[in-house]
């Protein structure tokens, strides 16, 4: 944990509604270091959808300054964007008849010719991401076949053969049973532990949060607070966020009660 | 991986076959009938054949033939760009409001004189030039409204708005004119194969090949669409420039091939369709050839079927596509649903 691989100076977020922005949070501040997995808490509307997308280049800041690696976003082009940040998002996949290993490899795009032939390094980088993810026994098949935990985890691959720092996630394990949730973090921390890899995954799955990650990021009210589980401040923060009368947050186990 | 190249290379071979032989096929059949061997010797050895016969083949039967096969390629690969750019099964090349204002084009011409207050004047040229300045500005109109759309699924449906609008003008036109332009106008909109000599078959043959190079830009990022458009922007696919390319083949294809030849239905849709089901992939770099040559022979079939099937009368080659091309495309569908269970 080093160096900071993203770096936010003074950063409003926020998006344009007929024009009018909406901010999201103003003055952000935050770095982010290599190899750490952090999970972005907070209450439905809150801006997580808003602040990863800011983040991925797929929704442009308002006000400040973001670097990857101390490049700032605006002298970065598409295709160094792509070789960057990888996705994982949560809308559903159009139909087609791509197979498991096609939908990996097309994570190499950013660095394959102009016919996408993939190398013997392409090959190499697509077969590891399919051993960190346990995917190599689905790559013949086509992945409309697949389950949903399976489809997240080739999800995940094809982010990993992307090659980059970053991998961002939006809710990666909203439609999966709880195995699977529990499957879905444990990958991820493996591959922030064996890559050095920057993770950071907004969910709803707190308990999950506080036992994985190493430090958390909690929106409350329009400002956003990062730190390790067991510091105060964070654990403040998570009880003003989510305790209500039907839930509540237990310092001792350090984790939510419903 | 290394099997499915090897089997569709020879698919590829196998098509390639099947093309050639419905050539044949294409030229050899007609009203007067050629013997098998005059026909071979027309394009082997030509100082041997019947001066007749050689006369129809080149002049006629050839340029027929030729026609048919661009026809399916240009419309196959134009239907095959729609679908994936809109990421809609039920696209096809015309979903940018070019056959309807080929069609407004022509209708205008054929029957606007008596409603305008202008003479109709009709020769080889002027059903194709309204045709094509009909499609410019439809599509233009159409590009313009959707330039600031960023949703896939608006832009397809201001398309169709626009098809809709200018068939209620063809409408009030139709109901206006007289029974004799009423009559031109629809054998138009039939479409016909046989209208073109060499020199427009040229410069079909070109476009198709500056279209091919256009093509071969944007195979990748073809690919990183099937993922949808944020992920392909996230593995650094530029969205506008693919819509731009997209957008300008498959007005440069399926505009001179209506301009040509008429509003050809179905096959632009029902190609990339019948493709995907025998090559069973997403992946470009197999389907665009495919689906070219899939395209072509698809015509080629309906050509000579619409010349065999009443003696010497020809039916109209847009009913013969649909009649023929729609239950073939349900049968697929209905016997991969059913491997599927």
């Amino acid at each position: 944990m080093s160096y900071p691989v993203l770096k936010l100076k003074n950063v409003t977020i926020g998006y344009k509604v007929t024009k009018q922005p909406k901010t999201i949070c103003k003055n952000l501040n935050l770095e982010l270091y290599q190899g750490e997995l952090i999970c972005l808490l907070g209450r439905n509307g809150s801006g997580k959808s808003t602040f990863l997308k800011t983040v991925g280049n797929m929704l442009p800041y308002l006000k400040g300054s973001i670097q990857i690696s101390n490049i700032d976003y605006s002298k970065l082009n598409a295709i160094e964007f792509a070789k960057n940040i990888a996705v994982v998002l949560t809308e559903s996949l159009p139909e087609n008849s791509l197979s498991v290993f096609e939908t990996i490899a097309l994570g190499r795009q950013p660095y394959t010719n102009w016919l996408g032939k993939t190398t013997e390094t392409d090959s190499k980088i697509i077969a590891n991401a399919m051993k960190l993810t346990d995917t190599h026994n689905l790559k013949n098949q086509f992945i409309h076949q697949l389950s949903d935990g399976q489809l997240q985890r080739v999800m995940i691959a094809r982010a990993l053969a992307q090659d980059t720092p970053i991998i961002l996630l939006d809710e990666p394990t909203s439609h999966l049973d709880i195995h699977h949730k529990i499957n879905v973090f444990k990958i991820l921390r493996k591959i922030s532990q064996e890559t050095n890899k920057t993770i950071l995954i907004s969910t709803h799955e707190i308990n999950l949060a506080l036992k994985n990650a190493n430090r958390l990021l909690i929106i409350n009210n329009d400002e956003f607070k990062i730190g390790k589980s067991n510091e105060d401040h964070i654990q403040k923060n998570l009880a003003c966020v989510f305790n209500s009368d039907d839930i509540t947050y237990d310092i001792k186990s350090n984790q939510f009660l419903f | 991986m290394q099997f499915s190249h090897k089997k569709n290379h020879s698919s590829f071979t196998f098509l390639i076959l099947l093309l050639i032989a419905f050539v044949f096929l294409n030229v050899s059949t007609g009203s007067l009938s050629i013997p098998f061997k005059d026909i071979c010797n027309t394009f082997f050895n030509s100082s041997i054949v019947n001066k007749n016969y050689q006369y129809i083949i080149t002049n006629y039967r050839l340029p027929k033939s030729c026609t048919s096969v661009l026809t399916g390629i240009g419309l196959g690969i134009s239907g095959l760009l729609m679908q994936t750019y809109f990421r809609n099964p039920l696209a096809g090349p015309f979903v940018l409001g070019i056959s309807s204002g080929a069609s407004l084009g022509v209708a205008i011409l054929i029957m606007g004189g008596n409603f305008f207050g202008f003479l109709s004047y009709l020769n080889g040229f002027s059903i194709p030039i309204a045709a094509s300045l009909g499609s410019f500005l439809v599509l233009s109109i159409v590009m313009i409204t959707a330039r600031n759309i960023r949703n896939t699924m608006s832009i397809l449906i201001i398309g169709l708005m626009f098809g809709s609008f200018t068939s209620a003008i063809i409408s009030i036109l139709s109901y206006f004119s007289t029974a004799s332009e009423l009559q031109q106008y629809i054998f138009w909109s039939f479409g016909s194969l046989s209208n073109l000599q060499w020199k427009e078959i040229y410069l079909l043959f070109a476009i198709i090949v500056v279209s091919s190079i256009g093509l071969l830009t944007i195979i990748k990022p073809l690919d990183a669409l099937l993922l949808g458009e944020n992920y392909a922007k996230s593995i650094g696919v530029s969205l506008k420039r693919i819509q731009s390319t997209v957008f300008i083949i498959t007005s440069l294809l399926t505009g001179s091939i209506t301009a040509f030849v008429g509003p050809i239905a179905f096959i632009g849709l029902a190609i990339p369709h019948i493709t995907k089901l025998i090559f069973k992939t997403s992946n470009h770099k197999t389907l665009i050839p495919a689906v070219a040559i899939i395209g072509a022979i698809v015509m080629l079939v309906c050509d000579t079927i619409s010349h065999i099937s009443l003696g010497n009368k020809n039916l109209p080659i847009n009913a013969i596509t649909s009649l023929f091309g729609a239950p073939v495309v349900i049968w697929l569908l209905v016997s991969k649903s059913k491997k599927n269970n």
